[in-house]
C-alpha cells in the first residue's frame, strides 16, 4: 500500500499528460513528415555536410555553456556567502537578459561594440581616430554573445544552488587547515557538480538551436548551425519534409544529451540549511563592489544601448519620435503596440501561471515518487529549437478545421507553455526536494488527507520557488517569437514580433523603444521574483 | 483484549530481519528499547502507516487496520526532528488535527495543551522561533490535540541535550498519565526507557528479545543481551562454577556483590583473590573493577577498596543463570 | 471567495483582449475573401493597411487577411492545409520562388495584364500575376567617405575590406537574389567572386532585417539592398544620405506576385482583388513595399526620383535558384 495512497502520482498525472500530449503533437507532427515523400530522412543522417554543422554546432554551443559555467562560478561562490547592498539588483538585472530574445542581443550588441558602436566611438574620440578593436563578425563574437546571453543563467542556477546548501563542511575544512582554494576545489565543487553539469547541459541546449547570432555576429556563412538549415530548408527550399528530418536529427541529438547527463538525475537531498548570509564588511565589501562592477559593465551596456537608442537617433539627437510613433498607435487591434503589449502580458501571464502550476504538480510528485523519468519527460521540450517548434505547430496549425483569433491564441498559449514548462520544473525542484516527506506524514497522522497536506503544507513552502519560477517562465514567454511567429498567422502580435516588423520597416528606434518596454517589464517581474528569499525554514 | 495488537511483522533488511509480533494494552506506556539499527523505528512507522514496507497484520481495538489509509487511523505520531509545518504558527499547528471542533473550543483547547505542555501563550508563536525543547513539546500537543487512539513517539529525545531530556520525559509521563493515552515510544537509552515506561519490549536485529516491567526486565533477565542491556554486571562463565549444567554463564548485578573479609555463608558464592584494577567513587557508594580469572567484575562497596586484592562473595540466589551470547 | 472573485476577473478582462481584437473578423451574409501574404505585407505598417480598406470600400468584399511570416510561408501554408485550405488568394509570391507555387494555382487573364511592362510577367500562363518588382543593388552612406564601387568586382578590392555587408542566399530572399545576380551578371567566376567576398565582406547577415540593421546603424557602409531602399529615406527620414548603386553589371530583379488558389469558392472575388491591385492598388504597394510598380503608366512621387531603375536586368527561376544553392553551399562552406 502506498503510504501516499497514489495521490502525488494522481496530482502530477494530469499536468503530464497536458505537457507530453502539447509536446509530442508538435513533435510527432515533424516526425511523421520526416517520412514523408520528398525528405530522405537517410540521406540527412548520412550526409555529411549534416555531421559538418553538427559538429560545428556542437563546438560553440561546447565553448558557450563551458565559459557561462566557468565564468559563473567564482561570482555565485561569492554571492551565495556574502549579502550586501545591491546584491538582489545585480542578480535582478542579470536575471532580466534572460528574457532577451536574440535580436535585440544582436541590435544591442551592434549598438554597444560595433565597429560604429559605443566602445569603438570612444576609443577613436580618445585615440584620435587611431585605436578601433574589430570585437564582432567573428567566431569570438558567437561566444561573447552566447556567454552574455547564457551567464544570468549559470549564475542564478549556481547561485541559488549554492545559496540553499549548508556551508558546514566547508567550515570544517577551513578549521582544519585548508585554504580557500583547496576548500573550494576539494568540498564545494563536488556538492555543486551535479547543478554545474545541469546549468553546462541547459546553456549547450540553448545554444545549440541559436542561429540569428550565429550568423549576424559570425560574420562568415561558414557559421551556420544545424538550425540554420532547418531554417533555410523550411522558409528558402520550401521543403518541409527535408526540414523535418534534419529537425528530427537535431532532436535526436539533443535528447541523447539530456539523457546521458542523466538530467533526471536526482540531486542530494538537502533538507536542513544552515546557510546564513554574512554580511560583507571590510576587503570583503570592497571584493562585492568589485565584483558588482564587473558584472554591471559586463551586463548592463548593450541593454543600456538599447535604452539610448530608444531616445536617440543614430546620430546622437534626442528624439521622442519612436515613443510618439508607439503611442500613437495605440488603440486595441492586431498589430498595434499597445495591443502588442497586452498580447504579450496576456500570453506570459497564462504560461507562467498554468505552467507553475502544472511544474509544482510535476515536481512535488516526481520527488514523492522518486520518479526521475517524469523529470526527464518534462525536460524534453529543451531538445527542440524553436523553429523546429514552429515548424511542428505550423504542421498541426495547418490540420486544424477551424481557425480564428482565439484558437490562434491557445495556439500560441500551448506553444509557450511547451517552451516554458521545463524551466518551470527546473526551478520548483529544488523547493520540492526541501521538503522532508515526514511533513505531509506527520499531517496525515493528523488526521488530514494527501491534498489537504499538499495544499496546507508543502505548497506554502514552495511559495518562493514558485514565485521564481513564475518570473523565469513569465521572462521566457515575453520574448519567445520563433514559434509564435509561426502560429500567429498575424492575429496575435506580439512584443518581439512587433520588434522584427519595425525593424523590417527601417524603424529601429521604435525596436529599441518596444525593447525598451520589454526590458522594463522582464526586469520588474525579476524584482518580484527576488524579493522574499526562503521565508520558512524547513526545519 | 489486548488494545494494540501486531501479528507477524516482517521486513528484510541489510543486515537483518525483522519479525515480530507483540501486543499492548490500553492505556499502558510501553517503551521499545533497542540499539541503534534494530529495526524500532521502522516498526513504529509501520504502525502508524506511513511505511509501507512491513508486511503483516495490525488490530486496534479489535479492528483491523492494515489496510486502512494513515489519515484514518487515529494514530499520532510524534517525530525525532518535532516535523513542525514551517508555513504555520504554534497554534494552526496543533490545532491542525482538530477536526470537527467549533473555532472558540479550538482556541480553548489549544490553551489548554499549551499550558499542559508549560509553554502558555506560546499560541501566536512562529515556529522556527521555537528551541528544540520547545519545539518537541508543541510536537506532542499538536499530537494529543488530534485525539488520537495511540500515540506513537519515535525517539522524540534524540535531537535534545542531556538536561533536556529528563525534564521532558517526566513531561511525558505526566501527560500520559493525565490524559491515559496509550503510548508506544521508542528509544535507544535505557535510563529513559526505566524511568518512564510501565513496559518495556526490548529488540535486537529486528526480533523480540524480551517483554516486561523493568523491574523484571532488570531482576530476571531472560538473556545475556538484556541482563547487560538493562544494566551493569559480571559475567562467570560456567566452567568455573559447575552450578547449573544446563546454562554456561552466571550473571549478577554489582550492587549484588559485595567485598569482605570474614567467613562465607552457605548461601554465598565466592571468587577468592581477585585483583582490584580500579575505582570510581559515584557519590553514594564505589563501583569497584576488578579481574577474576581474566574475566571483569563490576561490585559496588560503601568502603573505598584498601587492599590490591579482595574476595568477592555473591548470594546464591541473586546469581542468574544464562546461556553465554 | 476573493480568490474566485479575481479569477473571474481576469478571465473577463483575458476574453474582452482576444474578443477586441477578433472584432475585425467576418460578418456573416458577406461577399468574403481570404488573402494569405506575408508579414511585413500585412500589419499597419505594411501595404495592407492602405491596400485591403480601400478594396473592402470599393467592391463592398470583406477581406480576411491572414499573415504568414515570409512569402514561402504562405505557399507552405497552402500546400500543407490542403484541400481544406480557405484561401483564395495568395500574395507576395516572388519570381524566384514561383515554380513552387504553381501547382496551387488556376490561372486569371485579368485584362489589366497588358497594362504590365512585358519583361515582368513570367508566367506567361498568369498563374501568377505580378503587381510590383524591385532590382537588386547597393546601397552605400554617402557620408561615409569612401569611394563609391561601380560594378560587381570592385566589391572585392582591398579598399572595401570590411565595408561591405552581404545577406547569406540560404536564409534571405535578398540574399537568393544577390547569389542568382552574381550569377547572372559574373558567369562562371561567380563563385570565386563569393569566396574573396566571404572574407572580405564585413559580414554576411542572416536576414534583410539584421543585414539593413547593421547598415543603418553604422558598422559598414555598403550593404546588399534594393534600389528603391533609398525612397523610404527621401520620404520618412528626409535626408538623401543613401544612395543606391547603379552597377555595369546589370541588376537582378525581383518580381512580385499574387495568383488565385485551385478549387477556390470565391472565384469571383479573387477576380476581382486581382484587377484591384494591377489599377488603383499600384501606388499604394509601391510606396508600402518600396517598389516598382508593374503598370508602366502609373507616376511616382518625386522620392522615386532617388530610385534609379537599372537598364540591364536579369531574372531568375527557383529551380535555378535551388541548384545554384546547391553549387554555393559546395563551394563556400564545404
Amino acid at each position: 500500500m502506498d503510504k501516499h495512497d497514489g495521490f502525488y502520482k494522481r496530482m502530477a498525472l494530469p499536468a503530464l499528460i497536458i505537457t507530453t500530449v502539447v509536446f509530442i503533437l508538435p513533435v510527432g507532427a515533424v516526425f511523421l513528415r520526416s517520412f514523408s515523400s520528398g525528405s530522405n530522412l537517410n540521406q540527412t543522417f548520412t550526409d555529411p555536410y549534416t555531421w559538418r554543422l553538427l559538429a560545428f554546432t556542437v563546438w560553440e554551443s561546447f565553448l558557450s555553456a563551458l565559459i557561462s559555467v566557468l565564468l559563473a562560478i567564482p561570482f555565485s561562490v561569492f554571492f551565495s556567502r556574502y549579502t550586501f547592498f545591491g546584491r538582489k539588483a545585480i542578480l535582478t538585472m542579470s536575471d532580466a537578459a534572460f528574457a532577451l530574445p536574440a535580436i535585440l542581443a544582436v541590435l544591442g550588441f551592434v549598438i554597444y561594440y560595433g565597429n560604429n558602436g559605443m566602445v569603438n566611438n570612444a576609443l577613436k574620440a580618445i585615440s584620435g581616430g587611431r585605436w578601433s578593436v574589430k570585437i564582432l563578425y567573428s567566431f569570438k563574437a558567437i561566444i561573447l554573445a552566447h556567454v552574455y546571453l547564457n551567464f544570468p543563467v549559470a549564475f542564478s542556477l549556481i547561485t541559488s544552488s549554492l545559496s540553499s546548501m549548508p556551508d558546514v563542511e566547508e567550515k570544517a575544512s577551513r578549521l582544519l587547515g585548508a585554504s580557500g582554494i583547496r576548500t573550494f576545489f576539494r568540498i564545494t565543487v563536488p556538492k555543486i557538480s551535479g547543478t554545474i553539469l545541469a546549468t553546462f547541459t541547459l546553456i549547450f541546449l540553448f545554444c545549440f538551436p541559436s542561429f540569428l547570432i550565429v550568423m549576424s555576429l559570425g560574420g562568415n556563412p561558414r557559421f551556420f548551425t544545424i538550425e540554420a538549415e532547418i531554417y533555410k530548408r523550411t522558409y528558402t527550399d520550401v521543403n518541409p519534409a527535408g526540414s523535418a528530418s534534419l529537425a528530427i536529427f537535431s532532436f535526436l541529438v539533443m535528447a541523447l544529451l539530456l539523457v546521458a547527463t542523466g538530467y533526471g538525475r536526482d540531486e542530494r537531498r538537502v533538507r536542513r540549511s544552515t546557510h546564513v548570509l554574512i554580511k560583507a564588511t571590510g576587503k570583503r565589501l570592497a571584493a562585492a563592489v568589485a565584483l558588482c562592477i564587473v558584472i554591471f559593465i559586463f551586463m548592463a551596456p548593450p541593454m543600456l544601448a538599447i535604452l539610448y537608442r530608444a531616445f536617440f537617433t543614430r546620430d546622437g539627437v534626442f528624439t521622442l519620435k519612436a515613443w510618439a510613433d508607439i503611442a500613437a498607435r495605440s488603440r486595441l487591434g492586431t498589430g498595434t503596440s499597445l495591443g502588442a503589449v497586452l498580447n504579450s502580458l496576456l500570453i506570459a501571464s497564462g504560461s507562467a501561471i498554468i505552467s507553475v502550476n502544472m511544474a509544482s504538480a510535476i515536481a512535488m510528485g516526481s520527488v514523492r515518487t522518486g520518479s526521475r523519468f517524469t523529470t526527464l519527460l518534462t525536460s524534453l521540450p529543451m531538445a527542440i529549437g524553436s523553429v523546429s517548434m514552429g515548424l511542428g505547430f505550423s504542421f498541426i496549425a495547418a490540420r486544424m478545421p477551424l481557425r480564428n483569433t482565439v484558437i490562434s491564441y491557445l495556439l500560441v498559449l500551448a506553444a509557450h507553455v511547451v517552451v516554458v514548462m521545463p524551466f518551470a520544473v527546473r526551478s520548483i525542484l529544488p523547493g520540492a526536494r526541501r521538503i522532508p516527506e515526514r511533513l505531509p506524514l506527520a499531517a496525515k497522522t493528523l488526521g488530514g488527507d494527501s491534498r489537504e497536506a499538499y495544499r496546507l503544507i508543502e505548497r506554502p513552502l514552495l511559495k518562493p520557488y514558485r514565485r521564481r519560477a513564475f518570473a523565469f517562465s513569465f521572462a521566457l514567454s515575453l520574448g519567445e517569437v520563433n514559434a509564435t511567429l509561426a502560429l500567429s498567422e498575424g492575429r496575435v502580435t506580439t512584443i518581439p514580433i512587433l520588434i522584427y516588423k519595425m525593424i523590417n520597416q527601417y524603424n529601429y528606434q521604435g525596436a529599441a523603444a518596444l525593447a525598451v518596454i520589454l526590458l522594463t517589464i522582464a526586469i520588474t517581474m525579476f524584482a518580484i521574483g527576488e524579493t522574499g528569499g526562503d521565508e520558512y525554514a524547513v526545519s | 483484549m489486548p488494545y494494540l495488537e501486531c501479528r507477524n511483522l516482517k521486513r528484510v533488511f541489510q543486515h537483518f530481519t525483522l519479525d515480530i509480533s507483540f501486543s499492548m494494552e490500553k492505556g499502558e506506556l510501553l517503551c521499545i528499547l533497542g540499539p541503534s539499527g534494530s529495526g524500532k523505528s521502522t516498526l513504529l512507522s509501520a504502525i502508524a502507516g506511513i511505511d509501507s514496507s512491513v508486511s503483516g497484520q495490525f488490530l486496534l481495538d479489535g479492528k483491523d487496520i492494515t489496510s486502512i489509509p494513515v489519515q484514518k487511523r487515529r494514530i499520532g505520531m510524534v517525530f525525532q526532528d518535532f516535523s513542525l509545518f514551517p508555513s504555520m504558527n504554534v497554534e494552526k499547528n496543533i490545532q491542525y488535527g482538530m477536526r470537527d471542533v467549533p473555532a472558540e473550543e479550538k482556541e480553548r483547547q489549544t490553551e489548554k495543551l499549551l499550558e499542559m505542555v508549560s509553554l502558555p501563550g506560546y499560541a501566536k508563536r512562529k515556529v522556527n522561533e521555537l528551541s528544540g525543547g520547545e519545539a518537541q513539546r508543541i510536537a506532542l500537543a499538536r499530537a494529543v490535540a488530534a485525539k488520537p487512539q495511540i500515540l506513537l513517539l519515535d525517539e522524540p529525545m534524540s535531537a535534545l541535550d542531556a538536561p533536556l531530556r529528563k525534564r521532558l520525559r517526566s513531561t511525558i509521563r505526566q501527560i500520559h498519565d493525565q490524559t491515559k493515552i496509550t503510548m508506544l515510544y521508542v528509544t535507544h537509552d535505557r535510563e529513559e526507557a526505566f524511568a518512564i515506561a510501565d513496559r518495556i519490549m526490548i529488540m535486537r536485529s529486528g526480533k523480540l528479545e524480551a517483554m516486561g516491567t523493568p523491574q523484571e526486565l532488570y531482576r530476571n533477565p531472560p538473556n545475556l543481551f538484556v541482563a547487560n542491556f538493562t544494566g551493569e554486571g559480571s559475567v562467570i562463565k560456567v566452567p568455573q562454577i559447575a552450578y547449573n549444567p544446563a546454562k554456561n554463564v552466571a550473571f549478577f548485578r554489582p550492587e549484588d556483590a559485595v567485598i569482605k573479609k570474614c567467613i562465607p555463608n552457605e548461601t554465598d558464592f565466592v571468587l577468592k583473590n581477585a585483583l582490584v584494577e580500579s575505582y570510581e567513587f559515584t557519590g553514594s557508594d564505589y563501583m569497584v573493577r576488578l579481574s577474576y580469572k581474566g574475566q571483569e567484575i563490576l561490585v559496588r562497596s560503601n568502603q573505598r577498596p584498601e587492599e590490591s586484592i579482595a574476595d568477592i562473595y555473591v548470594s546464591k540466589d541473586k546469581l542468574l543463570m544464562l546461556d553465554a551470547e | 471567495m476573493k480568490k474566485v472573485l479575481s479569477v473571474i476577473a481576469v478571465l473577463i478582462i483575458a476574453a474582452g483582449i482576444i474578443f477586441a481584437q477578433s472584432v475585425n473578423e467576418q460578418k456573416s451574409g458577406q461577399r468574403t475573401l481570404t488573402v494569405y501574404a506575408y508579414d511585413t505585407f500585412c500589419g499597419d505598417w505594411g501595404a495592407a493597411g492602405s491596400v485591403i480598406p480601400a478594396f473592402e470600400e470599393t467592391t463592398g468584399i470583406k477581406v480576411n487577411l491572414v499573415a504568414s511570416g515570409a512569402a514561402v510561408e504562405v505557399i507552405n501554408k497552402v500546400r500543407l492545409e490542403g484541400k481544406n485550405t480557405s484561401c483564395d488568394v495568395i500574395l507576395g509570391i516572388s519570381d524566384d520562388i514561383a515554380d513552387k507555387a504553381y501547382d496551387l494555382l488556376e490561372s486569371y487573364d485579368s485584362p489589366y495584364i497588358k497594362t504590365i511592362d512585358e519583361r515582368y510577367v513570367f508566367d506567361a500562363q498568369n498563374r501568377l500575376i505580378p503587381y510590383d518588382y524591385g532590382a537588386f543593388a547597393f546601397v552605400y552612406d554617402t557620408e561615409s567617405g569612401i569611394q563609391p564601387p561601380t560594378c560587381l568586382a570592385d566589391l572585392t578590392k582591398d579598399e572595401y575590406k570590411d565595408k561591405v555587408i552581404l545577406i547569406d542566399p540560404r536564409t534571405s530572399s535578398v540574399g537568393t537574389g544577390l547569389m542568382m545576380w552574381t550569377y547572372n551578371a559574373l558567369g562562371d567566376s561567380w563563385l570565386s567572386w563569393w569566396k574573396t567576398m566571404t572574407e572580405n565582406a564585413l559580414t554576411t547577415a542572416s536576414g534583410w532585417s539584421s543585414g539593413y540593421g547593421l547598415f543603418t546603424e553604422g558598422e559598414a557602409p555598403i550593404v546588399i539592398s534594393y534600389t528603391t531602399s533609398p525612397v523610404y529615406h527621401v520620404m520618412w527620414e528626409n535626408t538623401t544620405r543613401y544612395q543606391a548603386l547603379l552597377f555595369s553589371d546589370g541588376h537582378e530583379t525581383t518580381i512580385e506576385a499574387a495568383g488565385i488558389v485551385k478549387g477556390t469558392k470565391h472565384r469571383a472575388e479573387a477576380e476581382a482583388f486581382i484587377d484591384f491591385l494591377l489599377t488603383e492598388a499600384q501606388i499604394d504597394l509601391a510606396n508600402a513595399n518600396s517598389m516598382y510598380p508593374v503598370n508602366s503608366t502609373i507616376e511616382l512621387p518625386a522620392a522615386y526620383d532617388y530610385a534609379p531603375v537599372p537598364e540591364r536586368i536579369f531574372t531568375g527561376s527557383s529551380d535555378q535558384a535551388s541548384e545554384l544553392l546547391t553549387l554555393w553551399t559546395d563551394a563556400i562552406v564545404k
